[in-house]
């Protein structure tokens, strides 16, 4: 049979690669006309203010931009070890023949299906320093009085916050994976006399590594883009205690007008994360076939 | 024997009480602070803000309610309503949006799926660069679309919004109906084009009856990804004439006071609908919050 080039199968695809060049690539040419003029609140180039590559430089020596870095890489490792280890306890804790599990598996859903913009909304009301839940627990019963929107502690607020809502994704996702594990290992391990801990360190954890691969990877995914609490709750403050990746951008372009800088930012980070995407793209790919 | 026996069952019985126990807590901590948000929408404002906590009150004021939902009756009863805040537009806004959205991608992305998954098209690099789209976050496109859109008038639209979401739940929906088209059994199909069925043919007849399902919980995804999403609709429409609802509760912290009640009501309008939606697809979640890279 000859081979068709104009074949079906390449007019399937066409119409979600055109959308989403239409708007990821397209409007991204514009940007990179506009990051080499100094503008500030227009987006139509004008000759006299070009600059060449300075919105490069400055926001590459702007020591905002680190710390900005820095505090997503934090907020990012520490949400992402806390969901899961959290979420590993509990996915053991109800892998086993508990009564009443069809209900309580669909609570840990609810947290997962609340906006997290909406959820952060919560959390004004409920860390209220005159008449919040939290605040007012702690100092009741355990007599601290806490400030969990300070300099010190906003980002491990934020991160607790994270915890609250996203844990059960990784409960999920290792909960399916562990009751969908062969019994036949378990089995002859029993009859070989292993004992519990050593059945969980040489065949539970191993058969699980690559559901848990998957879930480190989704949930530090959706940690540093976190954007929606941060607005709501912090505004990236105080100070620049709580100023994501995603923030600084926001900072800078839309609350600083600095179209410029904005753009050039957005280049730089858009082609250091997608430098960072192919290395995790290797690495998904291996957790995808372990174990095959 | 029988001492053994028994204190095994005892050490059972210990361990499930423990079980029990804990996953109690983590529940009553998981859930906790929406419960609080739920009751406050029944309280007044001295209620919430007196102290200690109320958890449950009877009887539950529905006035936040009938602010939130209908302005124009609260109005009548004098009551006061915080200014500039349309929630019965936001919420037309959100549901035209979001099945719009959803509309786009899934039918976009079912081609793509099932080209993908039955000759492999495009290969890894395909799959690579729906991938790449999940992962970047989408404040780096959200720069360049705001001043495209700034071009072509497309901001505080619903177009506006109805383009990027749907773009930004692709791989979602792609990645996810993918793999429900590749769990299929292929014979069916086979028997299609051997009877000559074109490609397009065999996708509207045999195969999407048979994905149903799956499109539909695709769908669901799609949707409540889309009716959750903050930070596109929060920049495109500024608090304009195309809020959507993630934006519009934020707007009851207004500069000269936060509206407590009102916010909690507003919340619990938005979010229990996407909470039953979730749990009707309890089912597929697994499968579709890791982009079909493990069984549910």
């Amino acid at each position: 049979m000859r081979r068709k080039f104009l074949d079906a199968k390449y007019f399937m695809i066409l119409p979600s690669i055109g959308l989403i060049l239409l708007v990821t690539i397209f409007p991204f040419i514009f940007t990179i006309n506009l990051s080499a003029y100094s503008l500030y609140g227009t987006y139509d180039p004008i000759p006299e203010k070009f600059v060449g590559l300075s919105n490069y430089m400055s926001s590459l020596t702007d020591p905002k931009l680190y710390e900005s870095i820095e505090v997503t890489i934090t907020y990012t490792a520490a949400a992402t070890l806390l969901e899961f280890v959290i979420g590993l306890g509990l996915a053991i804790l109800m892998n086993r023949p508990l009564r009443f599990k069809r209900i309580l598996i669909p609570l840990y859903i609810v947290p997962m299906a609340i906006a997290p913009a909406i959820y952060g909304t919560f959390w004004t009301i409920l860390l209220n320093l005159e008449f919040g839940v939290v605040p007012y627990y702690f100092r009741s019963l355990l007599g601290i009085d806490i400030r969990p929107l300070n300099m010190a502690n906003a980002l491990w607020t934020l991160v607790f916050i994270d915890t609250l809502q996203w844990t059960p994704f990784v409960f999920l996702i290792l909960y399916a994976a562990l009751q969908s594990l062969p019994a036949e290992p378990f089995e002859s391990a029993i009859v070989d006399g292993a004992s519990r801990f050593q059945i969980f360190r040489h065949i539970t954890l191993p058969l699980l590594s690559p559901a848990m691969g998957i879930a480190i990877l989704f949930r530090s995914i959706g940690a540093y883009k976190a954007f929606d609490t941060i607005m709501v709750l912090t505004g990236g403050g105080p100070g620049l205690s709580t100023t994501s990746i995603s923030y600084y951008v926001y900072r800078i372009f839309f609350l600083g007008f600095d179209v410029g800088k904005g753009c050039a930012l957005t280049l730089i980070i858009g082609m250091a994360l997608f430098y960072i995407f192919i290395g995790i793209r290797s690495l998904y790919r291996r957790i995808l076939t372990w174990g095959k | 024997m029988g001492q053994v026996k028994s204190n095994l069952k005892y050490k059972r019985y210990m361990e499930n009480a423990i079980a029990y126990f804990l996953i109690a807590i983590s529940i009553l901590v998981f859930l906790g602070p929406i419960l609080y948000i739920i009751s406050c929408s029944f309280k007044n404002l001295y209620q919430i803000t007196t102290t200690p906590p109320i958890w449950f009150v009877w009887p539950p004021n529905l006035q936040s309610y009938v602010r939130v939902l209908t302005p124009e009756v609260a109005k009548e009863w004098g009551l006061r309503i915080p200014a500039g805040i349309d929630f019965p537009e936001y919420l037309t806004n959100s549901l035209i949006v979001c099945f719009g959205a959803t509309g786009l991608a899934i039918s976009v992305s079912l081609l793509a799926a099932y080209s993908m998954a039955r000759w492999r098209t495009g290969g890894d690099n395909l799959r690579g660069y729906y991938l790449s789209l999940y992962m970047l976050p989408p404040a780096i496109f959200v720069v360049p679309l705001y001043i495209l859109f700034k071009f072509y008038n497309l901001l505080d639209t619903q177009i506006g919004l109805i383009l990027p979401y749907s773009v930004f739940n692709m791989p979602l929906a792609v990645l996810v109906l993918e793999s429900f088209i590749r769990d299929l059994d292929v014979t069916l199909e086979e028997a299609a084009w051997i009877d000559g069925c074109s490609k397009l043919g065999t996708l509207t007849r045999i195969t999407l009856p048979l994905i149903m399902p799956g499109i539909v919980a695709t769908a669901i995804l799609t949707f409540v990804t889309c009716w959750n999403e903050f930070m596109i609709a929060f920049l495109f429409t500024g608090g304009g004439k195309a809020t959507t609802l993630t934006v519009g509760v934020a707007k009851f912290i207004t500069g000269y006071g936060i509206w407590y009640s009102e916010i909690a009501a507003a919340s619990t309008i938005t979010l229990i609908p996407m909470i039953i939606l979730f749990m009707l697809v309890q089912k597929y979640l697994v499968k579709g919050l890791t982009l079909g890279a493990l069984k549910g």
